[in-house]
């Protein structure tokens, strides 16, 4: 077991037929540059392994919710790039810390919270048309493994529901289109569209949709704006309706 | 640079148009939602009398010790527990069989009652056909407590039509901004209700608790200036709710004194101090449902026991199992719910009831008085 799990750890970073890095490349099937970091306020903070390899985390949340990304560009295949994302979650300990009392108390204090880590895997393939079009079509799934007395509610909440659902549901599917490119040199848009397949009687899918402008001020700093549109079944019947949410983002890159 | 102009234009749109992204607002008057029971029982066009009942439903809650009580740490109940106990609510409005009722406390689209519309079941169950509903406490997502999405508020029933029905915004209690955001929005539900070829106008208030800045005040006297309104035009009215006030003459009025609070509790639903000044405007215009005479005689005779109380917090009474004789027993402590009319002939004398054999399905009981229509 433990040679089968060194054998993937040694493909995930050391195999590679060949290498698509770029610099601002979140969601893209491109990964950072060796030896770049970037991070934003509500981006992860990433650093390029090397030519083949990136890792992220979200770093603030690591105190109260250990997580940790590896991306992976696998091939470039005629003009179609294929990568894969994968991501360990432990929300235990941040769930214990949000059933409380008072305000934050996102859910109730006498909450059970079992043991729960949650693998989530992504795939994406990619074709440029131009500079001006990239599509980039994806497919995923998160498992949870969940241990222990289990007793707590859904968080039912736009975009938090989705993607916590499967604390009690234990898998959920994804699939979803980017289609990105650049307006200028500087400048570059995102227009998504993702589906979320739970396994509820109620609540069996939700989706999403994002478009985002980006602009690259220069290898340091990139600022992103625009909106999230997510229409979703929840367990109430009247919820089922589409919220907007506004998107901003300052990120900074070094290397 | 154009373009970063327009970025930057497009960015401060969007957040702006995500304010109130919980969904917590109303405007200042806004149409009230409207329900219809899913099968009709006729109802006569020309009753001799109209029963009117008020009563606070505590969202099917009855006495689950939910945090809020104090002593207890419920937050959200099971949608099984949530039917059980609002089909015991129906079972007593078939019992009493009131023509109109208001409602207080209830939720339609609330994670702690497992998203039950309440006011739809009750249509269902009994023989009023016609809701209005206005929301009191409406959020998607309240991130305290663990409460989640909030839908819960004030409703009128009715075995007639109810041809008009408007939420009308009260003021909000004086707290800081991100409180004041997920807080209750205390409002006064308006309807005009069609009994063959005559109208009346109902209109139901739940007042503002816990209140320490002269709001509850302001609203009770907002509710009687829409009250002086329909009067002044020759209308007639029922009008009631939860006040969440006492009466005018009442004896107990410091909240240190009303035995409700047993020792150790947290300060966080400290009982106010009670003004007698609260109702006396309704008292001396209106039919009140229960006569100051009638009032006081219990009060001056027994400080903690009346028929005629309305609220209770019911605790360690000595026929519980649990009962624990060093804890003072604490059980209906005052009167807050009420009903008045402007019709010259007021309520039928003796038809007014308090309904305190309710104790075990909220923590208000009922209150019913008769109309000669």
């Amino acid at each position: 077991m433990k040679k089968i799990i060194l054998l993937v750890i040694v493909s995930f970073v050391f195999v590679s037929l060949s290498a698509e890095t770029a610099i601002w490349s979140k969601g893209t099937t491109d990964v950072l540059p060796q030896g770049r970091w970037e991070v934003g306020i509500f981006q992860p903070l990433s650093y390029g392994l090397n030519e083949s390899t990136e890792l992220s985390t979200f770093a603030l949340s690591d105190l109260v919710m250990p997580n940790i990304t590896i991306k992976k560009f696998w091939k470039n295949m005629e003009g179609w790039k294929f990568t894969s994302k994968h991501s360990l979650i432990y929300p235990s300990l941040f769930l214990n810390i949000i059933a409380k009392e008072g305000a934050f108390g996102i859910l109730p204090d006498n909450s059970v919270i079992p043991q729960i880590l949650v693998s989530n895997n992504q795939f994406m393939l990619s074709y440029k048309y131009n500079d001006y079009l990239n599509i980039i079509p994806k497919i995923g799934f998160s498992a949870a493994l969940v241990s222990g007395d289990s007793d707590f509610p859904t968080i039912d909440m736009l975009i938090v529901y989705n993607r916590t659902s499967i604390y009690h549901e234990n898998v959920m599917f994804n699939i979803g289109l980017d289609v990105r490119g650049n307006i200028t040199p500087a400048i570059s848009y995102l227009v998504d569209l993702d589906k979320f397949i739970m396994d509820k009687e109620y609540c069996e899918f939700s989706y999403e949709h994002k478009m985002l402008l980006i602009w690259k001020i220069n290898r340091k700093f990139a600022l992103s704006g625009g909106y999230k549109i997510c229409y979703s079944d929840y367990p109430s019947k009247y919820q089922r309706s589409t919220d907007i949410i506004p998107l901003l983002d300052f990120q900074v890159g070094f290397k | 640079m154009k373009i970063r102009y327009i970025i930057l234009l497009f960015v401060i749109t969007m957040i702006i148009g995500g304010c109130d992204i919980f969904n917590t607002k109303f405007d200042d008057t806004e149409e009230a939602r409207m329900y219809e029971a899913k099968s009709f029982i006729p109802a006569p066009d020309d009753p001799p009398s109209l029963k009117i009942m008020t009563w606070n439903i505590k969202f099917g809650g009855a006495r689950i010790d939910f945090f809020f009580d104090g002593w207890g740490d419920e937050v959200l109940m099971d949608e099984s527990v949530v039917i059980e106990n609002t089909q015991n609510i129906a079972d007593y409005i078939n019992e009493v069989e009131p023509d109109i009722i208001l409602l207080q406390e209830l939720d339609i689209d609330s994670k702690r009652s497992a998203y039950v519309d309440q006011l739809q079941y009750l249509l269902d169950v009994t023989d009023l056909n016609y809701g209005a509903y206005a929301s009191q406490w409406k959020a998607d997502f309240v991130p305290s407590d663990g409460l989640g999405r909030m839908n819960s508020g004030n409703a009128i029933m009715s075995k007639w039509e109810i041809t008009d029905a408007v939420r009308i915004a009260l003021p909000l209690i004086d707290q800081d901004g991100l409180t004041q955001y997920f807080y209750l929005r205390r409002n006064i539900l308006k309807t005009k209700i069609q009994i063959g070829t005559s109208e009346i106008q109902v209109l139901n208030i739940h007042a503002a608790a816990y209140s320490k800045d002269g709001t509850k005040k302001e609203q009770i006297d907002i509710y009687k200036s829409e009250l002086d309104e329909l009067d002044s035009e020759g209308l007639i009215f029922v009008a009631g709710g939860d006040f969440n006030a006492i009466p005018p003459n009442a004896v107990n009025i410091v909240g240190d004194e009303f035995p409700d609070r047993p020792e150790g509790l947290s300060d966080d639903f400290e009982v106010e101090d009670y003004e007698l000044t609260d109702m006396i405007d309704l008292y001396a215009d209106y039919h009140p449902d229960l006569s100051p005479v009638d009032y006081i005689q219990y009060e001056e005779t027994d400080d903690y026991f009346s028929p005629y109380y309305t609220h209770s917090i019911y605790i360690n009474l000595p026929y519980e199992d649990d009962y624990d004789p060093e804890i003072a027993d604490i059980d209906w402590n005052r009167k807050l719910d009420y009903l008045f009319t402007n019709d010259p002939a007021g309520w039928i004398t003796g038809s007014n009831e308090t309904h305190q054999d309710t104790r075990q399905l909220s923590d208000h009981c009922p209150v019913t008085v008769e109309l000669e229509w």
